[in-house]
């Protein structure tokens, strides 16, 4: 089974020749974007477990064979603590990439060293930052400078970031950041503000910027998807209930791991259809249904290995539903529909344990491994 | 509401053991006791195999700083963690908004209480996504249902030809001999009072 | 069942077992104070001995086959018996390997013991049984290592505790066992010289 435990890790799945193509597959959209236009932004949202990561990661590689592209993909979290996120954030860690590619190509000057002391001074307690001196303050008067778009990052530090981006042009490349994990941020009010004012600083470098935000019912990413990106590409769970390309897609994605002796193909489309369409679900439970066979003495997993997978990962997402909630989901199972109107609804979807499938008439539908639990009392 | 899957510390060790996925995560949810429960985790995994790399290791959390701090530094082998009543449901959403920095290449293994379980669920759902179906509910010990010790007991009855009622009164008047098949029989029966043993 | 009843005599030979009885039970007692602690010591070593693949099992028959039942009387001390697999006289071929503990040369592994618990002293060991029989009679039908609950005449013939090397109404002296010593003997031991695992 080490193959496909293997494979819920995307960047081992991409490089262990795992990685299997979706229909419309978000990676190709955005570097075909990208081959035209160089310093286009893109946003990218999606539910959680979908492959988002996997799909940034395709790309980046795809962008670094093109002969004119410099691609880097960037973690937000492992570099900055998500929590503690302010303006500046994404121009001092792709200011950081950019450098680093650039190594070698620029004449030295002073203005890398600057730029990376600022930089870095966004990892550190920001009360301990010293201020650039050049920063400009406001005063009041009778005509009022117009303020800059990126009005709280140091507009020197931006100035310098279009410098190596152009001296990276000069030497025949572009440079394209893709940023993952800022879907994470609860504190929406300061993260909309942030990526507001660093993605339109990364404009002015002409950076092309790749970035994946959270699920889009959060308020105030809708006016940041009209003024700040130029494309918005949706990755939801796969329709295998209804797309037959969805479901194939999801049963080579097993099979790219397992093979038939292993789990069969009813085994296998049983899970794909458990798994509701999200990626992640998919790996986890082929695993345990792996897991399951092994603990039982079996080589192969057979049907009631999977059932007891799937009944133990319905189990597992029910954990924490208060009464209300499990009427909701039953009312959207029993045909019913679903609405959010509430905090509770927005969790329900945050959670998974409903599916958003956008371009189905209903839209949304309880997760799989849910539906058979919802009548039950505790056991 | 449907309850999580039972499991043993046993059956959970060798899940442990034999999980093979860079940056496996496991849920235990206990009624109490979890610093006890941790430890019995971590002997049953030290029993079963011996470890290539650290040994298991058992730490108890106070937030997510202290969390994070923790993975990193110990990256490699089994974790077995327990959070103290500090450990609130913001704390959960910052090891969910910080993930990757709690990526470990060994197994982490939370031993939680049903409400912080369920804090984990309802605020971490990216933490809650890796942990998948891994949620187990800790049983202890079982004793034979009624079916199987019955089944045991005709057996025994078949084996030596007598009832029930004629094993009491033999071993009450002394006439058992002190076989262990009687001694469990008497034991099955409910009358292990009528052992001898050391007294 | 054994039904060796010979009355005690002073000869030679049954004085000298005597004596090594009464040395074989003044050996400490390493046995844990509860029924619970003895039964989870024993669900690891069977979990190992499945892990090590020297019993075919999977892990989930430990928990299935592996039980602890009260059987005293309500208001006397907790008498338990620790059973593990079906109660067996036929030592037939095997229908069902999971319903068993099967060994990987085919030995199929059975036992019972019955202890008693109380606040004020350790766990007391009365009675046991604990075999491996091969169906196949081959290289021996089977071993056996019983204790005998203390009673009367076999306590003069010294062998309360003894074992019977593959037929039931042959007994040679055997020393007391610690249970989880004589569980590792019928799991690990008891094999051509050969073909013995370490354990």
């Amino acid at each position: 089974m080490t193959r496909v435990a293997a494979a819920a890790e995307p960047s081992l799945a991409i490089s262990q020749g795992f990685y299997v193509p979706p229909p419309n597959a978000i990676a190709d959209v955005v570097v075909r974007h990208l081959e035209i236009d160089p310093t286009s932004r893109h946003l990218v949202v999606g539910s959680i477990g979908s492959g988002k990561t996997t799909q940034l990661l395709v790309a980046t590689e795809a962008l670094n064979a093109l002969p004119d592209m410099c691609a880097v993909y960037i973690d937000v979290s492992r570099k900055q603590d998500l929590v503690k996120l302010r303006p500046g954030c994404l121009v001092a860690l792709a200011g950081l990439a950019l450098l680093d590619s650039l190594e070698g190509l620029v004449e030295p000057s002073p203005h890398p060293v600057w730029f990376k002391h600022w930089a870095l001074g966004y990892t550190k307690d920001p009360r301990a930052y010293d201020e650039d001196d050049d920063y400009g303050v406001q005063v009041d008067g009778v005509v009022t400078p117009p303020r800059a778009d990126w009005h709280e990052i140091a507009a020197t530090q931006v100035e310098r970031l279009a410098e190596f981006a152009e001296a990276m042009r000069a030497s025949g490349r572009h440079f394209v950041v893709l940023f993952d994990s800022l879907d994470r941020t609860t504190n929406r009010g300061a993260f909309t503000q942030l990526v507001d004012q660093d993605i339109a600083a990364l404009r002015r470098c002409e950076i092309g910027v790749v970035l994946i935000g959270p699920i889009r019912s959060l308020e105030g990413f809708g006016r940041l998807e009209v003024d700040r990106f130029d494309k918005l590409h949706v990755q939801g769970p796969i329709d295998v209930a209804q797309d037959d390309a969805g479901r194939a897609f999801m049963f080579q994605v097993l099979r790219a791991r397992v093979d038939e002796v292993m789990l069969a193909d009813h085994e296998a489309l049983a899970i794909v259809a458990a798994s509701g369409g999200v990626l992640r679900d998919l790996i986890s439970l082929a695993k345990a249904a792996g897991e399951e066979a092994y603990l039982h003495g079996s080589d192969a997993i057979a049907m009631a290995h999977v059932e007891a997978a799937i009944d133990t990962f319905g189990r597992s997402m029910m954990v924490g539903l208060h009464k209300a909630e499990v009427d909701t989901l039953k009312h959207l199972r029993d045909g019913g529909g679903f609405v959010w109107t509430t905090d509770d609804d927005l969790s329900l979807l945050a959670t998974r344990r409903v599916l958003e499938y956008p371009r189905r008439r209903e839209q949304f539908s309880v997760h799989p491994t849910i539906v058979p639990l919802l009548d039950q009392k505790a056991g | 509401m449907p309850g999580v899957t039972a499991a043993d510390l046993g059956e959970l060790a060798v899940r442990v053991v034999e999980s093979v996925s860079p940056n496996p995560w496991f849920v235990l949810m206990v009624e109490g006791h979890a610093a006890e429960v941790a430890s019995g985790l971590q002997e049953e995994i030290s029993a079963l195999v011996v470890p290539i790399g650290p040994p298991a290791r058992r730490v108890s959390v106070a937030s997510s700083r202290e969390f994070a701090r923790v993975a990193r530094d110990h990256a490699l082998g089994v974790l077995i963690v327990t959070t103290s009543p500090a450990f609130t449901p913001t704390e959960w959403a910052n090891v969910d908004v910080n993930r990757s920095q709690f990526q470990r290449d060994g197994a982490t293994v939370l031993v939680l209480e049903e409400d912080a379980a369920e804090q984990l669920e309802n605020t971490a759902p990216n933490l809650a996504s890796w942990i998948g179906g891994s949620i187990w509910r800790l049983v202890g010990v079982r004793a034979l249902s009624a079916a199987e010790t019955e089944q045991r007991l005709v057996v025994l009855r078949q084996r030596a030809g007598l009832s029930d009622d004629e094993v009491v009164r033999r071993s009450e008047s002394g006439r058992l001999p002190p076989d262990p098949e009687f001694a469990e029989w008497l034991t099955l029966l409910g009358r292990g009072d009528l052992l001898v043993g050391r007294s | 069942m054994s039904d060796d009843r010979r009355v005690g005599s002073d000869n030679a030979l049954t004085v000298a077992m005597r004596a090594l009885q009464l040395r074989g039970e003044e050996v400490p007692s390493l046995l844990p104070s509860t029924a619970k602690q003895l039964f989870q010591l024993f669900s690891r070593a069977l979990h190992k001995a499945v892990h090590e693949e020297v019993l075919i099992n999977g892990t989930y028959d430990v928990s299935r086959l592996l039980r602890l039942t009260p059987g005293g009387r309500s208001g006397g001390p907790e008498v338990f018996a620790l059973t593990g697999g079906p109660k067996e006289f036929s030592r037939a071929t095997v229908q069902r390997p999971a319903d068993h503990f099967v060994r990987d040369d085919g030995g199929v592994v059975h036992f019972s013991l019955e202890v008693r618990e109380s606040h004020d002293s350790p766990l007391e060991l009365i009675a046991y049984n604990f075999e491996v029989y091969f169906p196949d009679r081959q290289p021996i039908p089977f071993v056996r290592f019983d204790l005998n609950d203390r009673g009367h005449s076999n306590d003069d013939l010294g062998l309360r505790a003894h074992v019977h090397p593959g037929h039931d109404d042959i007994q040679l002296p055997s020393p007391l066992l610690p249970p989880l010593e004589a569980l590792k003997f019928v799991l690990y031991r008891c094999r051509l010289r050969r073909d013995t695992p370490r354990s």
